[in-house]
């Protein structure tokens, strides 16, 4: 019979599950964010028309006061009213994660909007992208406040409102998914990682709305022209390691300089600063603020291969002086633009004097732009996708490769602490280095077992005959297949006492009720194969290829031991003695 | 003995349960209300973000667009004052706000390419042709710079995609500025068959201006194509009866086809209106020489071409000895054997009826003769220019 309402019996009011919620929370994540880093941007720009006009550099006067008046302000801003916006955003974001369980307080995001807008706007050589992370990160913190989600993914929100702050600025979503998942996350987790897409999806689908669809950088056509090249990209590569760690080395003993300095000359430091830099910007007006449109000049050839090199190092120059001073802004931005003009630079000299023939200099402006990012933030992946996705261009994606890889290693080599841990600690914060973390070498069954194999029977083998067995081979534990094929273990204890009690012709599937015992294998995580230990004490080891060889076997004593426990240690855990009280666990 | 119950004809599972409320009619739970409300006012807060971020959006980009505009403007002004780095900076700010406005990137690529900082220009052209690779001026301009480079296939590929490419105004004198500069590269460049049918496109799409004319059959003459240039010159002088320059040039043309009576006329005319026009009135002497020696000249009898065919062999012989420079010992014999009979020839005097395979031989010696001389003497001084036309027509198609 016809039921017209009967499509209806589904429909039905209910509360969503906490991870539809959560996904639900991404996209409106994506939404704020994307909507709040479109007014910063116009914030930014109106700053800049307003202080510095148009074209940057044409007012003398401003060039060189706006700076300083404008890093004075946001100084203000950020010491006096909203302290929260203080220091880093990524530092910021991973405290939210591993120290406040997600809080991140949102008149940071306040205090990064108005700060920022001013000390960006005014010229100060310093980014939007770090703030813009920072913003995401609170704004993302009050929503999962409001909604009130789980405590689980509460400490991960924020990181996900950071992706979406970090896309929104860049209008790059994979670039900031990636980041937050390589430097503030440091693990591929599902959960996390949809909602973080989710958010840095919907925060780019809002900044394209209103600013429209174009790349941060708009690359003119080019191409590779001599596998020889590959070296000059290297060269880049090389050139940008050393750079970025000295570049980093200068800002830790810069800030070191001035925290022992007086508080009246903390406070006026980021308008010395600002004043430095207007000074220089008088000469060199490509320098002050982002400094995007440099870049983009810069692609087009602009510049002569020595003004190139002479901007990269100037903004070097100015960029310690405003990041040191503790002038709100972020990193990025300057970090691509001294690559882009190292690496520019770098090409046009190879455009003179290699031998063989090179491309134009925009390849190497944009090879040269991930080079000094991935020396100073020490995210390999997030520089070579983020130089892929600025560009829009498939066919630099080799030499981007190779010349991050190696500006990443040179800069580790270099500078064994990365730069958001440096600066963390600077802020008084110790958080995971998650380079060390991605690096740490986890130990595996392989590690510890023996390579002893555990003497097999057959469930209907005799008590009798198995005993003998297991004292012909000196193995206090044998291996029984039960009728299902399956695998248990046998003591040589149990088999003697089975013997001794009842009748040793008696099938030992009878006589004892045959456990099955998980199967391990070399390359499984140590921990993993701790956990299925369960009441047995030893736990043979099988091949992946033939599931029924054995290869061998894992004892709990021997995990305990390649974890650096003794026995003797864990006794005295079970019963301390008053001597050894001072003993710490591992 | 109570009746039984009659049996259900529907299953159990399909049968009514009267104490279950249908599902659709549950009352939500307070989370979920709580929820709800919550969702919907990030919802309303959200919209109304969104309002004001559009509107601070539009002010922006009127804002953006209005102050790009003024820039442009003034890049404009500063431009058409020669001061091209000062329009470059205001061309470069406008184009910051505007990254996509191919007008204001034109502008700026061609202020660079005034300013000779070809390689900036380049790279702005070539971003505007992977936006458009059908814009004519973009493709006009690097044309120029590939040309300025010295970089001939490239110009070569540029103009002709300006040629047929898409033109925003004066698409026709736009094309035909490109032809000509094309052409103009082509003859740099030596490329005659490409010349030659650039030229012939030229002259069907060339409006009536008659300097223009002019240019092209020049251009013809040195393609060597003087058919076409005649053609040229003849409509020329059909509408100018006094163009001295028009008369020079058909003569050229006709001196240049072997047409030497033609030629002669047209030269004659040029210098009655232009007596100053001595490369006219040179190869006015050299028709005339060439006339006076020409055997198959129309309208000759047996008797003159009989003469004037001994004549050549006399001079294709002067010519060849003076190659030799007077060492006739251990030459190689068949030379020797041609001056031998050369000589035969010039000492042999016929009257009366002279017969056509005298007047052939004689020819064909004086052909063989010329063409030994050139074999042996290619660099030699040109001799008088009459002779070499002559010998050198005979020498290329033997009677």
């Amino acid at each position: 019979m016809f039921q017209p309402l009967a499509w209806r019996k589904n429909l039905r009011w209910r509360a969503l599950s906490e991870t539809q919620r959560f996904l639900l929370l991404a996209i409106f994540i994506g939404i704020f964010v994307g909507l709040l880093i479109v007014c910063f941007h116009i914030a930014i720009d109106y700053v800049s028309w307003i202080t510095l006009g148009m074209p940057v550099g044409s007012n003398r006067l401003a060039t060189v006061f706006a700076p300083m008046i404008g890093a004075a302000l946001a100084s203000i801003l950020v010491l006096a009213v909203f302290r929260a916006a203080r220091g880093s955003g990524v530092s910021h974001t991973k405290s939210a994660l591993y120290v406040s369980n997600g809080y991140v307080p949102f008149n940071a995001v306040i205090g990064k909007f108005l700060a920022c807008s001013l000390s960006i706007g005014t010229g100060n050589s310093l980014g939007p992208e770090d703030p813009a992370l920072h913003m995401g990160a609170g704004t993302a913190s009050l929503l999962g406040r409001l909604l009130k989600i789980g405590r689980e993914n509460m400490r991960s929100v924020a990181s996900v409102g950071a992706a979406a702050g970090l896309a929104a600025a860049f209008n790059t979503p994979i670039t900031a998914v990636l980041f937050v998942i390589e430097e503030v996350i440091g693990a591929w987790n599902t959960a996390v990682m949809g909602s973080t897409v989710l958010s840095a999806v919907s925060a780019v689908v809002v900044t394209r709305w209103f600013l429209g669809n174009e790349p941060l950088f708009r690359v003119p056509e080019f191409e590779l022209t001599h596998p020889s090249e590959l070296l000059i990209y290297a060269g880049i590569g090389l050139v940008g390691g050393i750079l970025a760690s000295i570049f980093v080395r200068g800002i830790v003993r810069f800030r070191r300089w001035l925290g022992v300095k007086p508080p009246w000359f903390r406070y006026a430091a980021p308008a010395i600063g600002g004043l430095l830099t207007g000074c220089i910007g008088l000469a060199y007006a490509p320098v002050l603020g982002a400094g995007y449109g440099a870049v983009d000049s810069a692609l087009h050839e602009q510049f002569p291969w020595q003004m190139l090199l002479t901007l990269g190092i100037v903004k070097i120059l100015v960029t310690w002086i405003c990041f040191s001073a503790g002038t709100p802004g972020g990193m990025f931005a300057p970090t691509l633009f001294i690559g882009a003009m190292i690496g520019g630079g770098l090409g046009g000299l190879a455009h003179l004097y290699w031998p063989l023939e090179t491309s134009s200099i925009n390849a190497y402006v944009l090879v040269g732009m991930g080079t000094f990012f991935a020396g100073v933030f020490r995210a390999p992946m997030t520089s070579i996708f983020m130089v892929f996705e600025v560009s829009a261009t498939y066919v630099i994606i080799v030499p981007v490769m190779i010349a991050n890889t190696i500006a990443y290693l040179v800069s580790r080599q270099f500078q064994p602490v990365p730069f958001f841990s440096l600066i963390a600690r600077m802020e008084g914060l110790e958080l995971p280095s998650l380079e060390e973390q991605r690096e740490a070498r986890p130990l595996r069954v392989e590690d510890a077992m023996r390579a002893h194999v555990l003497p097999t029977f057959s469930g209907r083998a005799p008590v009798s005959a198995a005993l003998a067995a297991l004292i012909s081979n000196g193995s206090q534990f044998g291996m029984v297949i039960r009728s299902d094929g399956k695998f248990s273990l046998v003591e040589e204890e149990k088999l003697r006492f089975a013997a001794e009690v009842g009748n040793g012709s008696q099938e030992i599937a009878v006589a004892f009720s045959l456990q099955v015992v998980p199967r391990i294998y070399p390359d499984m995580l140590l921990e993993a194969a701790l956990k299925k230990f369960g009441p047995h004490p030893v736990l043979p080891v099988f091949n992946r290829a033939d599931s029924d060889q054995a290869l061998g076997t894992l004892h709990l004593e021997e995990v305990f031991r390649t974890y650096g426990v003794s026995p003797g240690r864990m006794d005295s855990w079970a019963e301390p003695e008053p001597a050894k009280v001072e003993e710490k666990a591992p | 003995m109570p009746e039984p119950e009659p049996q259900s004809e529907l299953s159990p599972d399909l049968q009514p349960k009267p104490e279950e409320h249908p599902r659709w009619l549950e009352l939500p739970s307070s989370e979920a209300i709580h929820q709800l409300g919550t969702y919907a006012g990030l919802f309303v807060v959200m919209a109304v973000l969104f309002a004001l971020t559009s509107y601070m959006a539009s002010s922006y980009h009127a804002a953006q667009l209005a102050e790009a505009a003024n820039l442009f403007a003034a890049g404009n002004l500063l431009a058409s004052d020669g001061e091209d780095a000062a329009a470059i900076v205001h061309y470069r700010t406008a184009l910051a706000l505007q990254p996509t406005n191919s007008d204001y990137r034109m502008q700026m690529a061609l202020a660079l390419l005034h300013a000779g900082r070809l390689e900036e220009s380049q790279t702005h052209l070539r971003e505007l042709l992977q936006a458009d690779p059908t814009n004519g001026l973009a493709n006009l301009a690097l044309a120029r710079i590939a040309n300025q480079n010295n970089n001939l296939d490239a110009a070569n590929t540029y103009y002709h995609r300006a040629i047929y490419g898409l033109w925003s105004a004066d698409g026709q004198s736009n094309r035909l500025q490109a032809r000509l500069e094309l052409v103009d590269l082509l003859v740099r460049s030596d490329q005659k068959p490409q010349l030659v049918s650039e030229l012939m496109s030229l002259q069907e799409e060339m409006p009536p201006d008659d300097a223009l004319k002019r240019r092209i059959a020049g251009m013809f003459l040195t393609a060597g194509s003087p058919a076409h240039a005649q053609e040229l010159y003849q409509e020329l002088v059909r509408v100018e009866r006094r163009d001295a320059q028009a008369y020079a040039g058909l003569g050229e043309s006709e001196f240049q086809m072997g047409n030497y009576a033609a030629a002669q006329r047209a030269y004659q005319t040029a210098l009655r209106l232009n007596p100053d026009n001595e490369p006219a009135r040179r190869h006015l002497q050299i028709s005339r020489n060439a006339l006076a020696l020409d055997p198959q000249l129309a309208g000759l009898g047996a008797g003159e071409r009989y003469l004037r065919s001994r004549r050549l062999v006399v001079l294709a012989l002067a010519q060849l000895d003076l190659c030799l420079g007077g060492q006739h010992g251990g030459i190689d014999p068949s030379i020797q054997s041609l001056r031998e009979a050369a000589q035969e020839r010039i000492a042999e005097r016929m009257r009366g009826r002279i017969p056509e395979e005298t007047i052939e031989t004689n020819l064909s010696l004086a052909a063989g003769l010329w063409q030994t001389r050139q074999n042996l003497c290619p660099q030699a001084a040109r001799s008088e220019e009459a002779v070499a036309l002559i010998l050198g027509r005979l020498a290329q198609s033997p009677p």
